[in-house]
C-alpha cells in the first residue's frame, strides 16, 4: 500500500518539475529570439536600411518579464520534487557518529521542519492572493463555506499588473501557491515516510 | 539581551542545527524566522517574509541566470564535449609523465568554460577521464584527486554560478566578476597541472607516460573542441561586449550546448527530461536557500548585526591584511566540514560592509571584485578538503576500487596548490583587477 | 522611548531622500518628542524584500513607516499616476504640494487605505539621458530605454523607444555594457549612480510641463499611528503632511543642480519648439489609455487630469 503511493508520490513529482521546467525551455527561446531580432535591427540601422515593414524586428517587448515568471514556474515545481528526493543540502559530517537510529530520528526532525516551511509559506502567501480579513470581514473560510462569492472576488488582489506588458499577477500567484500546496503535500507524505523508517524493525 | 546580541546567537544556533544534519536552508528559515519573531516581539515581519520572499527571489530576473547556467551545464555534460576535450588535451599532453591526468585537469578548465557548476565539470569529466587513467596504470589516490580538483574549475573559470550568487549578496557588477575570474582560473588550472607533475616524480609509480602525438595530429584532435570555444566566447563575450545581458547570455549558452548535444544525437526526449529534471532538482535546492539566507539576513539587520559589526571593525586598529586574512582562514577551516554555497550566503552580507571599507590602496569596487575572487577560491577549497568535500564524494563514487581513505591522500597536493594560490592572488590584487582594469 | 518607529526603504544611504530627507526628519521628531519617539532608519531594502514589497510591509505591519514610488506596484494606484503622465506636471514644489492635497482630500481613503499617508511628493523634472545623442523621436526609434514606473514605460513605448523596466541600482552596468541605450531619470538622482560618466547626452526639457515625473509616498501602518498616544501623533503630524510634502519636493529640486554640474562636460540637448510639439502629440495615446484605464477602475480620468492640474495651479 504505502509503496504504491510512493510511486505514485515519485512520479507525481517528477512529472510535476519536467512541466515546470518547459518554463525555462520557453525563456530559453524568447530570449534567443528577441536577441536575434535585436541584432538584426542593429545590423539594419547601421546601413540606414529600416523599412516600415520591417518595424516588427525589434527586441521582444517585456522580454525580461517573460523569463522571469517562466523560470519561476520551474523553481516552484521544482520544490515538491527537491523534497521528495531529498535533495536539499545536508551536512553529514556526523552522521556515521550518530548511528541509525539517532539518523532516523534527525531525518524524522527535517522532514517535519521542511513541512512546517511548506505550511508556513503556504498559509502566508495565501495573502499575496486574497487580502487578509480586516475590521469585521468574515474570514475567507467562512466565505468560502458559506458560498459568499461576492466576498471571496472582493478580497481577490488582482489589481497589481507587470509594469511593460501588464500581465495580470494573480494568475501567477496562484500557480505559485498551488505549486507550494503541492510541496506541502509531499512534505507531509515525507514526514509519514521518516515515521515508518523510525518504526521500521532495525 | 540587546537585540545585537540576539543577532550573534543566531550564528551558534544555525552551526548546532546543520551539524545535526537539518538541511542547510532549512535551518536558515527557522534560525531566520525565530530570530525575527525575538526581535520584534510580534509575528508581522516574519509573515512578511514568509509572504513575499519566495515569489519574489524566484521571479527574479538577475537571479534566473542561475537556473539558465545549470540547465546549459546539463546540456553541456550531454553533448559530448567532455570527451573531445579530453582528446584533445592528452594530444597535446598526454607523452609527458603524468601527462593523461594533467589532459583531465585540462579539459576540466576547457569544460568550465560551458559550465557554471563544479559538481557537473567533476562528474561530467571523471565519466570520460577515470576509465582511462586507471587503464593507463595511474593510482587510484593521483587519478580521484586530480579530477575531482580539475572540478574545481568549472566554478573557477566563468561563468560561475558561485559568482553569481557573490555578485547578487554582495552587490557586485558580474561582468566585472567574469572577467576578473579569469586570469585567477587558469592560474589555477596551470598550478594543478604543476601539482600533477610534481605528484608524479615522487611518487613515480602513481603515474605513467603515453605516446608523443605528431602535430598533425594535435591539430586534428582540436577541431572537435570547437563548439565550446564558440560558445564561450558567446556567452562571455556577449556579456562583455554588451550584447546582452547576463541572463540573456545563459539562455545563449543553454540554446547552444543544446544544439551541439542535438547535433551529437544525444538530446533525445529523456535527456531533456533528465536535464529538466536535474536543472529543477539543483536550482530549487539553491533557490531554497537564497530564499532561507534572505530571511536570515533580514533578522540580522532588524537586528542592527551588519551595522554594528562594521562600525566595530571601523573603529579598531587592526592591520587589514591580518582582518582579510583572518575571514579567509575561517573559509578554510569551515570549508573543511560545510558546504561552500552556504558558507557564502552566511558569511557575504556581514563581510562586504566591514572589508569594503578597509584600506588596501583600492576603491572599495575593486576591493568587491578582487575579494569575491578570494572568496570563491576559498569556499571552491572546501569542495575538496577532506573529511566533506562534495567533489571527493562524487569522483569517489565513480571510481568504486579506489577507498575513500585513497582520494583523501591523492587530494592533498592540490589542496597545497589551492592554498598556496590563495596567499598569492590576496597578496597581489593586481592580478585578479589587471584584466578588469584593462576592459575596464 | 516610548515608541521606536522602523522606517524601510529602497534608496542609498547616500541618496538626498535619505541623507538630505530622513535623516532630517529622524532628527527633528527625536527632538521635538524629547526622546520619546525613536526612529530607527533601514536603507537598502536591507530588512528584505524588493522595493515593489514596501508598500504591503508597511499595510501589514511588517515595519512601521516605508518610503516608496507607487508605480513600483503597477495597477495599484491608478489615481495616483495622474501626477506621472507625460507634460503635466511643470513645477516639482507646486507638484508636490498638489500631490499630497489630492492624497489627503481623496486618496488617502481611496488608494491608500490600507495605511496612513505621511507625505506624498513628485520627483524633480524628468529627463532623458543616453549616448547616442536625441534630437528627435526618429533619435530614439528602437532604442532600449529604461523608465521607472508603467506610465513611463508606457511614454518611452509611444515615444518610439522599446522600454524597459529596470530598478536604479542596475542602470550603471545595463548602460555602460550598451544593454540599455539610456534612460529616463531626474538630474537629482543622477549623481548616485555616476550616470554623467556613462552617458554623454541628455535631451532635457526644462521649460514648461516636464517630459515626466514619478511619485514618492511615505507611509505608516494604520495601527501603529492610531495607536500612538495622542500628544505624540500631533508631533508627528506636525512634522509630516504638507509640509514635510513641500520640503521633499524642495530637496529634490535642490539637489538637480548637483546632477547638472556633474554633466557639466556632457552635451545638453534642448528639443526645438516644433520637434517638442510632435513630442507632446506622440505621448497622446497615453492619455488616451490612461483615460480607458480609469473608465474600467470607474473614475472619471479627464477629470481627474484637470483636478491635477488645478491642484498644482493652486499650490505655485
Ligand atoms: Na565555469
Ligand atoms: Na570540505
Amino acid at each position: 500500500m504505502f509503496d504504491r503511493l510512493d510511486h505514485f508520490v515519485h512520479r507525481s513529482c517528477i512529472a510535476i518539475a519536467v512541466t515546470g521546467g518547459v518554463g525555462l525551455l520557453v525563456a530559453t527561446v524568447i530570449t534567443c529570439v528577441s536577441i536575434i531580432l535585436k541584432l538584426v535591427r542593429r545590423g539594419m540601422e547601421n546601413i540606414d536600411w529600416t523599412p516600415d515593414v520591417l518595424t516588427w524586428v525589434r527586441p521582444i517587448l517585456g522580454e525580461e518579464e517573460l523569463v522571469q515568471y517562466g523560470v519561476a514556474l520551474a523553481l516552484f515545481a521544482a520544490l515538491p520534487y527537491v523534497m521528495y528526493a531529498k535533495g536539499h543540502i545536508t551536512v553529514d559530517l556526523f552522521a556515521n557518529a550518530f548511528g541509525p537510529r539517532l539518523n532516523r530520528v534527525l531525518d524524522l526532525i527535517s522532514d517535519a521542519i521542511l513541512a512546517t516551511l511548506a505550511y508556513l509559506l503556504f498559509t502566508r502567501q495565501w495573502t499575496l492572493l486574497f487580502s487578509s480579513a480586516r475590521g469585521d470581514d468574515p474570514l475567507w473560510f467562512t466565505a468560502l463555506i458559506s458560498g459568499n462569492w461576492a466576498e471571496i472576488a472582493d478580497r481577490l488582489r488582482d489589481r497589481q499588473e507587470s509594469q511593460i506588458l501588464g500581465l495580470k499577477l494573480w494568475p501567477t500567484y496562484l500557480v505559485a501557491e498551488l505549486l507550494t500546496a503541492l510541496f506541502l503535500i509531499v512534505a507531509v507524505f515525507c514526514v509519514m515516510r521518516s515515521l515508518r523508517a523510525l518504526a521500521a524493525p532495525q | 539581551m540587546t537585540d545585537f546580541q540576539l543577532g550573534l546567537l543566531g550564528f551558534p544556533a544555525l552551526l548546532i542545527l546543520i551539524f545535526v544534519r537539518v538541511p542547510v536552508a532549512a535551518a536558515l528559515f527557522t534560525v531566520g524566522l525565530i530570530g525575527t519573531y525575538l526581535v520584534e516581539g510580534n509575528m508581522r515581519l516574519m509573515d512578511s517574509q514568509l509572504k513575499t520572499f519566495t515569489y519574489g527571489q524566484f521571479t527574479s530576473y538577475s537571479l534566473s541566470i542561475i537556473p539558465l547556467f545549470l540547465l546549459m551545464s546539463e546540456f553541456a555534460t550531454r553533448g559530448g564535449m567532455s570527451r573531445s576535450l579530453f582528446n584533445a588535451a592528452n594530444a597535446w599532453l598526454g607523452h609527458r609523465k603524468g601527462g593523461l591526468a594533467m589532459a583531465a585537469v585540462g579539459a576540466s578548465a576547457g569544460f568550465g568554460a560551458v559550465c557554471g557548476s563544479s559538481l557537473a565539470t567533476a562528474s561530467s569529466m571523471g565519466k570520460v577521464a577515470l576509465p582511462e587513467l586507471k587503464r593507463a596504470g595511474y593510482s587510484g589516490a593521483l587519478s580521484t584527486g586530480a579530477l575531482a580538483a580539475g572540478g574545481t574549475l568549472g566554478i573557477l573559470i566563468p561563468p560561475s554560478v558561485v559568482l553569481v550568487v557573490y555578485s547578487i549578496l554582495a552587490e557586485q557588477n558580474i561582468e566585472k566578476l567574469f572577467i576578473a575570474a579569469f586570469i585567477p582560473g587558469l592560474i589555477a588550472m596551470i598550478g594543478y597541472m604543476i601539482t600533477i607533475a610534481i605528484y608524479a616524480r615522487v611518487a613515480p609509480d602513481s603515474a605513467t607516460r603515453g605516446p608523443r602525438q605528431s602535430y598533425p595530429d594535435r591539430l586534428r584532435a582540436l577541431r572537435p573542441v570547437w563548439p565550446v570555444l564558440l560558445i564561450f566566447a558567446l556567452v562571455i563575450g556577449g556579456i562583455y561586449t554588451g550584447a546582452f545581458s547576463p541572463t540573456a547570455a545563459a539562455a545563449v549558452g543553454v540554446m547552444g550546448t543544446a544544439l551541439v548535444a542535438f547535433a551529437n544525437r544525444s538530446l533525445d526526449w529523456p535527456a531533456l527530461r533528465d536535464s529538466l529534471l536535474a536543472t529543477g532538482r539543483t536550482s530549487g535546492m539553491i533557490f531554497f536557500i537564497v530564499v532561507g539566507a534572505s530571511v536570515f539576513n533580514s533578522f540580522l539587520s532588524s537586528a542592527q548585526v551588519p551595522q554594528t559589526m562594521a562600525d566595530l571593525f571601523a573603529t579598531t586598529d587592526l592591520d587589514p591584511w591580518l582582518i582579510l586574512a583572518g575571514m579567509l582562514l575561517l573559509y578554510l577551516v569551515l570549508g573543511t566540514v560545510m558546504d561552500s554555497l552556504a558558507m557564502i550566503f552566511l558569511t557575504v552580507p556581514i563581510f562586504i560592509p566591514i572589508v569594503t571599507q578597509l584600506d588596501f590602496g583600492l576603491t572599495p569596487e575593486e576591493i568587491g571584485i578582487w575579494f569575491g575572487i578570494l572568496i570563491l577560491m576559498a569556499a571552491e577549497v572546501g569542495l575538496i578538503t577532506p573529511p566533506v568535500g562534495l567533489n571527493l564524494f562524487v569522483i569517489n563514487a565513480m571510481s568504486k576500487d579506489v577507498p575513500i581513505g585513497q582520494t583523501y591522500k591523492g587530494i592533498l597536493p592540490f589542496v597545497a596548490s589551492d592554498i598556496f594560490r590563495i596567499v598569492i592572488l590576496a597578496a597581489f590584487p593586481a592580478i585578479s583587477l589587471w584584466l578588469v582594469r584593462l576592459l575596464g | 522611548q516610548d515608541v521606536t518607529l522602523k522606517v524601510h526603504h529602497f534608496m542609498a544611504e547616500t541618496s538626498g531622500l535619505h541623507a538630505d530627507m530622513l535623516v532630517p526628519f529622524k532628527e527633528s521628531i527625536e527632538a521635538a518628542s524629547e526622546g520619546r519617539i525613536a526612529i530607527e532608519l533601514y536603507a537598502s531594502m536591507s530588512l528584505g524584500g524588493r522595493p515593489g514589497d514596501l508598500y504591503d510591509q508597511a499595510a501589514d505591519g511588517a515595519v512601521d513607516v516605508i518610503l516608496t514610488l507607487p508605480g513600483y506596484t503597477a495597477g495599484r494606484f491608478n489615481r495616483t499616476e495622474v501626477f506621472e503622465l507625460p507634460f503635466l506636471m511643470d513645477d516639482t514644489v507646486a507638484g508636490s504640494m498638489a500631490f499630497w492635497d489630492l492624497v489627503e482630500a481623496e486618496l488617502q481613503e481611496e488608494e491608500y487605505d490600507e495605511t496612513q499617508i505621511l507625505s506624498a511628493w513628485v520627483h524633480s523634472r524628468g529627463h532623458l539621458h543616453s549616448e547616442e545623442p536625441i534630437y528627435t523621436l526618429e533619435d530614439l526609434a528602437g532604442k532600449e530605454m529604461r523608465g521607472p514606473t508603467r506610465v513611463v514605460t508606457d511614454l518611452l513605448g509611444e515615444l518610439g523607444a522599446t522600454p524597459v523596466g529596470m530598478p536604479l541600482p542596475l542602470i550603471p552596468e545595463n548602460l555602460s555594457k550598451g544593454v540599455i541605450s539610456g534612460a529616463a531619470l531626474p538630474w537629482e538622482i543622477t549623481p548616485s549612480i555616476r550616470l554623467a560618466e556613462l552617458v554623454t547626452n541628455h535631451t532635457v526639457i526644462e521649460e514648461g510641463p516636464a517630459l515626466y515625473t514619478a511619485t514618492f509616498i511615505l507611509a505608516m501602518n494604520r495601527d501603529v499611528y492610531d495607536d500612538m498616544p495622542d500628544d505624540l501623533r500631533e508631533i508627528l503630524d506636525a512634522q509630516t503632511g504638507k509640509l514635510m510634502s513641500e520640503f521633499a519636493g524642495s530637496v529634490m529640486r535642490n539637489r538637480d543642480q548637483v546632477g547638472r554640474d556633474a554633466a557639466a562636460g556632457n552635451t545638453f540637448i534642448e528639443l526645438d519648439e516644433d520637434e517638442l510639439v510632435r513630442w507632446v502629440d506622440a505621448a497622446g495615446p497615453v492619455y488616451d489609455r490612461w483615460i480607458d484605464r480609469a473608465e474600467d477602475e470607474g473614475f472619471d480620468g479627464s477629470a481627474a487630469i484637470d483636478q491635477a492640474q488645478d491642484l498644482i495651479e493652486a499650490n505655485r
